[in-house]
């Protein structure tokens, strides 16, 4: 790789390369506003998401900005409540699946054999299930939770992640640096980790991103089937409670959406860029 | 002839390619070995087997297509043929080091040079303290301590081929293998590039392997050379002897073309005929086809290794033993 003056893959650090994509910035702001609304935000909106008032179905402005809800509940409070819950659980399942995705995608693409073989048969078997339905049916078995949620959405992203890791793995471990650190006598497990695998992480990275934004969903759907404890509030949760609703208090099912419709449009836009600045083809390395 | 100790000798190597369902027989009867201390050159035009030898005295040939036949390499006095790769890692890096052609694509592009320097040096000399080595390994490189914190991509071709041969030397070879060092750099840097082996060659006590096409470059840096082809090696011996007295014909056409020797038709010296066809083993000399002086016998049986006392010796129906 040379590096070409002007190539938005090489020139500058990550903020420079970043502002070249509007989409990929005005996402990673909105993700790191709302990283910040879920740290402080209960300090700057004091509101109880689970407390009851008498001020019913309130329509949006006034007291309460974005209304209440049928038992008097701050439908605000809730969404930035929601905002950690959903956050939490975005990113560690999307975390869980992209670690777990790794490891086994790059040693079947790295040793080859029968290990790779039979990972990649369970992860073509988990591609062609239903996932949401499989989600459905293991939440419901297993019981609601956010623990158990999460576990799921990692049970179900984590093949994506290891088809990826392993076609990069495939790829980089035939470049020719490879060989120069065998000719080094390195052992072919620190090959692995120590150079193939930095090599090949932009593309797991940039679907990891992406995972965040699909598990951010799940959990939102799972909720909105009512497959989540009562007692925490969700963003899926808001929305199904709002769409008995639906036609006299539109503000308990419009702002939930819209929520959910801009994190997970967030997530995905940054994956794509991510996708892109990362890309190996395009950047050369 | 060898009353030095061999670091390396290698013995009548036969290996097969799989290719697209047909068998490339890249190597098919190569030989050679190289003494304690001694700088070595393997001379030989693309898809000579030059390349492949290097590879193959690494175990570096790729796995499930390549077949050893026959023959066998010995390191430093083991019989590394059929080493499995968990015993290759114990012979790469120490005793035989590579740096390779392209310096780019073989070093890691997301690590910093001096940690991949200070991989190379903790591997092989877990004792040593890994940034005072490091910096001791530039030094010998003539590198600016700098580079250390620099990636692949900021340095220049030359600064490269340094940088991979101090990576190299961190494993303190006993034998270092060249493979074409200079060819994809430029003149006045090929130059410094070998000027800094000839030097490394005099401090540090280990033998060099140097392969290229370039007949030039092994004249004024090699003790012996050897001449492949299709897989052969056809002539070895001391340099000046091989170079100035071909005894093969292939060697003196080589050196003539090496030499850009005008003819009388003012057509540049080559050697006509058709590349070797690898696709068959050869039961004969492999060169007869483009042999200006073929004789019957060529057609129909390979040539014996014939040689003087110098170690100067070819495989050509046209040597009587004893005579060049």
């Amino acid at each position: 790789m040379t590096r070409n003056p002007g190539d938005p893959n090489t020139e500058g650090n990550g903020i420079r390369r970043i502002s070249r994509y509007p989409a990929g910035l005005a996402s990673a702001s909105f993700i790191l506003l709302l990283a910040g609304v879920a740290i402080v935000g209960p300090v700057l909106y004091p509101g109880d998401p689970l407390a009851i008032s008498e001020h019913t179905l309130l329509r949006p402005g006034g007291a309460y900005w974005l209304g209440t809800d049928d038992l008097g509940r701050d439908v605000l409070a809730e969404l930035v409540y929601g905002v950690r819950v959903s956050l939490f659980v975005g990113f560690v399942a999307a975390f869980a699946a992209t670690v777990a995705g790794t490891a086994v995608g790059a040693i079947a693409g790295y040793f080859g054999g029968w290990f790779d073989t039979v990972v990649m048969r369970i992860a073509e078997f988990f591609q062609v299930m239903p996932t949401f339905i499989l989600a459905v049916v293991i939440v419901a078995l297993a019981g609601p939770g956010l623990t158990r949620v999460i576990a799921v959405i990692a049970l179900l992203s984590w093949p994506q992640t290891a088809r990826v890791a392993r076609g990069e793995v495939l790829r980089v471990s035939r470049l020719d640096f490879v060989d120069g650190a065998r000719c080094l006598g390195i052992p072919e497990w620190r090959i692995l980790f120590g150079e193939v695998l930095p090599n090949a992480i932009g593309p797991v990275i940039a679907l990891g991103t992406l995972v965040v934004g699909y598990a951010i969903l799940l959990e939102a759907s799972l909720s909105f089937l009512g497959l989540s404890s009562p007692d925490t509030v969700s963003w899926g949760r808001l929305l199904s409670v709002g769409q008995r609703f639906l036609f006299s208090a539109w503000w308990l099912s419009a702002f939930p959406g819209l929520a959910i419709f801009l994190t997970v449009l967030a997530f995905n836009l940054l994956g794509d860029t991510l996708g892109e600045m990362l890309n190996p083809r395009r950047s050369g390395n | 002839m060898p009353d030095k100790r061999l670091i390396l000798e290698v013995d009548g190597l036969h290996v097969t390619y799989a290719s697209r369902g047909r068998t490339v027989h890249a190597l098919q009867d190569a030989s050679l070995f190289v003494a304690e201390g001694e700088v070595v050159g393997l001379a030989g035009e693309s898809g000579s087997g030059k390349s492949t030898l290097a590879r193959a005295v690494l175990g570096l040939l790729p796995q499930g297509i390549t077949r050893i036949i026959d023959g066998r390499i010995v390191i430093a006095g083991d019989d590394v043929t059929h080493y499995s790769p968990r015993q290759w890692e114990g012979v790469r890096g120490n005793p035989v080091a590579i740096v390779f052609q392209d310096p780019l694509s073989f070093l890691n592009p997301v690590m910093r040079v001096g940690d991949q320097i200070g991989e190379s040096v903790r591997r092989h000399d877990p004792a040593a303290r890994t940034t005072a080595r490091s910096m001791e390994l530039l030094e010998l490189v003539k590198l600016q301590p700098a580079v250390l914190r620099r990636y692949p991509h900021e340095l220049s071709g030359g600064m490269r081929q340094r940088a991979m041969l101090a990576i190299a030397l961190g494993c303190k070879p006993r034998l270092l293998i060249a493979d074409e060092p200079t060819t994809a750099l430029d003149a006045t840097t090929q130059t410094e590039i070998l000027a800094l082996l000839r030097e490394l060659r005099a401090t540090l006590d280990m033998s060099l392997l140097v392969i290229s096409h370039d007949l030039g470059l092994l004249r004024w840096n090699c003790d012996r050379v050897y001449v492949m082809y299709a897989g052969h090696t056809l002539e070895w011996g001391p340099t000046g002897d091989v170079l100035a007295r071909s005894a093969h014909p292939y060697t003196r056409g080589l050196v003539d073309a090496s030499r850009l020797r005008r003819l009388p038709d003012d057509h540049f010296a080559t050697i006509g005929g058709d590349v070797p066809d690898l696709h068959e083993r050869y039961r004969c000399c492999p060169f007869f086809s483009r042999c200006t002086q073929v004789m019957d016998v060529c057609r129909q049986q390979i040539p014996p290794a014939r040689g003087n006392r110098d170690g100067h010796g070819a495989r050509c129906w046209l040597l009587e033993d004893g005579r060049e």
